[in-house]
C-alpha cells in the first residue's frame, strides 16, 4: 500500500466486532484525491487482477452485420397491419425508427444456433406450483370492481358499437412518409 | 432526525424502549418529506393514511405487544403495486385516475406487520425504463450531489454540494423513487418491482441495499403486470438486514398468483457474523461489457480479491450467452407487453377517450392518449414479433436463447460454484444532461446488461454498495445464487457490507 505525504488513512467498521483483516493506519483527515482514494480502496485488499477480466470480453463485432438478415424496413403496409393489431399507432417517423431498431437490435439472436433446444417458458417449469381448488374463495366484489369504470348503465360496462374498423385519418400516414 | 438514517432493528429497538413513538417516528419522516421535495420520490403521499397506523402502532407498543420487527416501520411502495383506496398509476396517464379496490399481497403482508405506508413512490412509466425520468409525476432525483445537504460517515472527505450548472444524477429506475426514499431516510425500506434490474439499478446509483428475490418466492398478486415470466417484487432498505427482515414478511406463497412457490423464508434470521469460509465465489468474464467504466472494474476487482484474502475461493467462470441476454429480452418483453397490455381499454378501469364513434376508435384513441411513446413502441415492436410471419424466427428463438442463458447459470452451479460476483450497473449514477441524449429503448439497451440475466434465469440477485467514487457518488457490487437461495445470498452480501465500511449518509438537514 502506497503512504502518501498527508499520512495513512485510517478507517474503522462500526458495523461489527469480528477482527478483520484491514490494513488500519492513522491519518488527519484529508480531502479525497487519487492518491488517497487509492489507499481507500486498498482496505479491500490486494490487487487480483488476474480474478477480474481487466478488458471487455467481447464476443462479436458489432460492425457490419456478418451472417445477419438485412436490415428489415418498416413500410407503410406493416405499419397499418401493427397499428390494427395494436390499437396504438406509431404516433411519427421516430416510432417507426425505434421499431426498426428493435427490429436490427433482435435480428442478432438469429446467428445463435438452438438446434435442439427447448423453448423456456418459465423458470419454474421443473417445481411444482400449486393448482387451486374449483371453489369460490372470495366474496363478490361486483360494486367495487364497477366503481373503478365511469361509463356504466346499470350493472354494465357501456362500449361504443362495434364491428366498424377504426382508420386512422389520412394525412397521419402521409406525414410518416413511407413507401 | 439522526434515527431516520439508522437501521429497521434500531428503530423498533428505540419503539420498544418508548425512546419514540410510532407516531414520533411517522411525524419524521413526513418533516423528511418535505424537505427533499425537489427529488420528487412520491407520486402520491399517504399521510394521512400513514398517521392513522402510526397511530394505531403506538398503542400497540404502549401495551408492550408489537406484531412484527416491522411495527411502526415507514415504508414506502412503488406504484405499480395497487394500494386499495389508494391512487396507483403506474406513472402513466392511463391509471392516472385508477383507485384499486384491492391490496396487492406485497402491501397486505406488510400493512399486517403493521408498517406504516408513507408514500406510492414514483417510477418509469409502467416500470419501462432504467431512469425514472419518464413518469407523468416528472422525474426523481439523486440525493447524492443534489444541493440538498446531507453528512457521510467517513472521515475521508467526498464532494458532497450540488453540481455547479444545475444538472443533477438520475436515481436509475424503473424503481427510482423507492431507492431514494430510502437512501433521503424518507422511508426505511421500500418496495419495488425487478424485470430487468429495475430494483438493483437505482440501488446501485443510490448507494442502496436493493434486492430481486428469486421468481416466485415473493407473489405478484397486485403487482400491475410488465413481463409476467420475469416481474419480482423486489425490496430495498439502508442494509442487508433490514432487507432480510421485510422479506421474511412479505415472501411466501399467496393461491391467487399461480406463479406463486412456497418458501420457508418467514422465520429467515442471518447469522450475526457471516462467513465466506470455503465458499465458492465466480467471476462470470462476460460481464466485464465494453463501456464499463475502470473504476467499475477496479472495484469489482478489489471486492474479488477481498473475498478470497479472507477465505472464498474465487474462480473466473464462464456464461457464454451473457452477451445475447439483453437482445433476448429485447423481444420477450415487448411480446408479453403486447398482451398485457391489451388490458388497457378504458372500458372497465383508468383513462376513457370518448371521441371515438365505434368501439376500434375508442380504444384506439384511449391507448395512444393514455400510454407514453415508450410503451406504445413496446407494444408495436412486440406484435410486431408475435406476426405469424415472425413468430418463429423472433419470439421463438428468444425462448430458446432464454434456456441458454438459465444453463449458463445451471453449469455455473453445477461446476461448483456457490455464487456469482459482478457489477451492477456500467458506472455510477448517470447526470440527467447525458441520460436523456439516449431514448429510452437504446438506454435500456445499454444499461441493464448486468441485471437483466437474473430475471431470464429467475435466480435471486442483489445489490450491495461499496463505495463512493471520487465525486462521491456509490459504486455497488452484485451477488447472484441458485434458484431459492435466497438466505446465503443474504448471507454473503451482509459479509461483504460488514467488510466495505461504505461511507452512510447519515444526517440530511431537515
Amino acid at each position: 500500500m502506497s503512504v502518501t505525504n498527508l499520512g495513512r488513512a485510517f478507517i474503522t467498521n462500526t458495523h461489527t466486532t469480528t477482527k478483520m483483516n484491514l490494513l488500519r493506519v492513522k491519518r488527519i483527515p484529508a480531502i479525497i484525491t487519487q492518491r488517497n482514494l487509492n489507499v481507500c480502496m486498498s482496505v479491500f485488499g490486494s490487487d487480483s487482477q488476474s480474478l477480474v477480466p481487466q478488458k471487455p470480453v467481447v464476443r462479436t463485432t458489432s460492425t457490419g452485420r456478418p451472417n445477419l438478415p438485412p436490415k428489415t424496413v418498416v413500410d407503410l403496409r406493416l405499419v397499418r397491419h401493427l397499428e390494427k393489431l395494436s390499437l396504438v399507432d406509431f404516433g411519427n417517423r421516430e416510432g417507426i425508427a425505434v421499431l426498426e431498431a428493435a427490429i436490427s437490435q433482435a435480428d442478432q439472436l438469429s446467428v445463435i444456433d438452438t438446434e435442439g433446444v427447448e423453448p423456456m417458458i418459465s423458470v419454474l417449469e421443473n417445481r411444482c406450483v400449486p393448482l387451486s381448488e374449483d371453489k369460490v374463495n372470495e366474496e363478490t366484489l361486483s360494486d367495487e370492481v364497477l366503481a373503478c369504470s365511469h361509463t356504466l348503465v346499470d350493472e354494465y360496462f357501456v362500449v361504443p358499437p362495434g364491428n366498424i374498423t377504426h382508420t386512422q385519418e389520412k394525412e397521419y400516414h402521409t406525414n410518416l412518409n413511407l413507401t | 432526525m439522526n434515527h431516520l438514517m439508522g437501521s429497521i432493528s434500531g428503530a423498533t429497538a428505540h419503539l420498544k424502549q418508548k425512546a419514540l413513538s410510532s407516531y414520533e417516528l411517522c411525524e419524521a419522516v413526513i418533516k423528511r418529506h418535505e424537505a427533499i421535495t425537489k427529488l420528487n420520490p412520491f407520486i402520491t403521499s399517504t399521510h394521512k393514511l400513514a398517521r392513522e397506523s402510526a397511530s394505531r402502532s403506538t398503542e400497540r407498543y404502549k401495551k408492550g405487544k408489537p406484531i412484527s420487527p416491522l411495527d411502526g416501520i415507514p415504508i414506502a411502495i412503488k406504484d405499480n403495486f395497487c394500494t386499495a383506496g389508494i391512487p396507483t398509476t403506474c406513472g402513466s396517464k392511463m391509471l392516472q385516475n385508477y383507485t384499486p379496490p384491492y391490496s396487492a399481497t406485497v402491501v397486505q403482508r406488510l400493512i399486517e406487520a403493521g408498517a406504516v405506508i408513507v408514500g406510492k413512490s414514483n417510477l418509469d412509466e409502467f416500470g419501462m425504463g432504467s431512469g425514472t425520468i419518464d413518469s407523468t409525476a416528472g422525474p426523481s432525483r439523486n440525493i447524492y450531489r443534489s444541493g440538498i445537504n446531507y453528512k457521510l460517515q467517513s472521515t475521508v472527505r467526498y464532494p458532497t454540494s450540488g453540481l455547479e450548472d444545475g444538472d443533477w444524477y438520475v436515481t436509475g429506475g424503473s424503481s427510482g423513487g423507492s431507492a431514494v426514499a430510502v437512501a433521503a431516510g424518507a422511508a426505511f425500506g421500500a418496495v419495488g418491482s425487478d424485470t430487468g434490474g429495475s430494483v438493483r439499478n437505482p440501488a446501485s446509483y443510490c448507494g442502496v441495499v436493493g434486492l430481486k428475490p428469486s421468481y416466485g418466492i415473493v407473489p405478484r398478486y397486485g403487482l400491475i403486470s410488465l413481463v409476467n415470466s420475469m416481474d419480482v417484487p423486489g425490496l430495498f432498505g439502508r442494509n442487508v438486514d433490514d432487507v432480510a427482515t421485510l422479506l421474511s414478511v412479505v415472501a411466501g406463497e399467496d393461491l391467487r398468483d399461480s406463479t406463486s412457490v412456497p418458501s420457508n423464508l418467514q422465520n429467515l434470521q442471518l447469522p450475526e457474523v457471516p462467513s465466506i469460509e470455503g465458499l465458492v465465489v465466480g467471476i462470470p468474464r462476460e460481464y466485464h461489457s465494453a463501456g464499463m467504466s475502470q473504476e467499475v472494474v477496479d472495484i469489482w476487482t478489489k471486492i474479488a480479491g477481498l473475498m478470497k484474502e479472507q477465505g472464498a475461493q474465487v474462480r473466473e467462470v464462464s456464461m457464454p450467452h451473457t452477451q445475447y441476454s439483453i437482445i433476448c429480452y429485447s423481444i420477450l418483453n415487448p411480446c408479453e407487453v403486447a398482451s398485457n397490455f391489451t388490458r388497457y381499454t378504458g372500458v372497465e378501469y383508468g383513462l376513457r377517450n370518448e371521441s371515438g364513434h365505434s368501439m376500434e376508435a375508442m380504444y384506439a384513441l384511449t391507448r395512444s392518449t393514455g400510454l407514453s411513446e415508450v410503451v406504445r413502441g413496446r407494444i408495436l415492436a412486440g406484435n410486431y414479433f408475435l406476426l405469424r410471419e415472425n413468430k418463429e424466427r423472433y419470439f421463438n428463438q428468444a425462448l430458446k436463447v432464454r434456456r441458454l442463458i438459465s444453463q449458463d447459470f445451471e453449469q455455473a452451479w453445477s461446476s461448483g460454484i456457490d455464487l456469482l460476483l459482478t457489477p451492477v450497473t456500467l458506472s455510477t449514477a448517470i447526470r440527467y444532461s447525458e441520460f436523456v441524449k439516449t431514448d429510452n429503448r437504446s438506454q435500456t439497451a445499454d444499461q441493464d446488461i448486468c441485471t437483466q440475466s437474473a430475471n431470464m434465469a429467475g435466480v435471486p440477485a442483489i445489490n450491495v454498495p461499496v463505495a463512493l467514487n471520487l465525486d462521491g457518488l456509490p459504486l455497488s457490487m452484485q451477488l447472484m445464487a441458485p434458484w431459492g437461495h435466497d438466505a446465503s445470498l443474504l448471507s454473503t452480501a451482509k459479509w461483504i457490507e460488514q467488510h466495505v465500511n461504505f461511507p452512510r449518509l447519515c444526517t440530511i438537514e431537515d
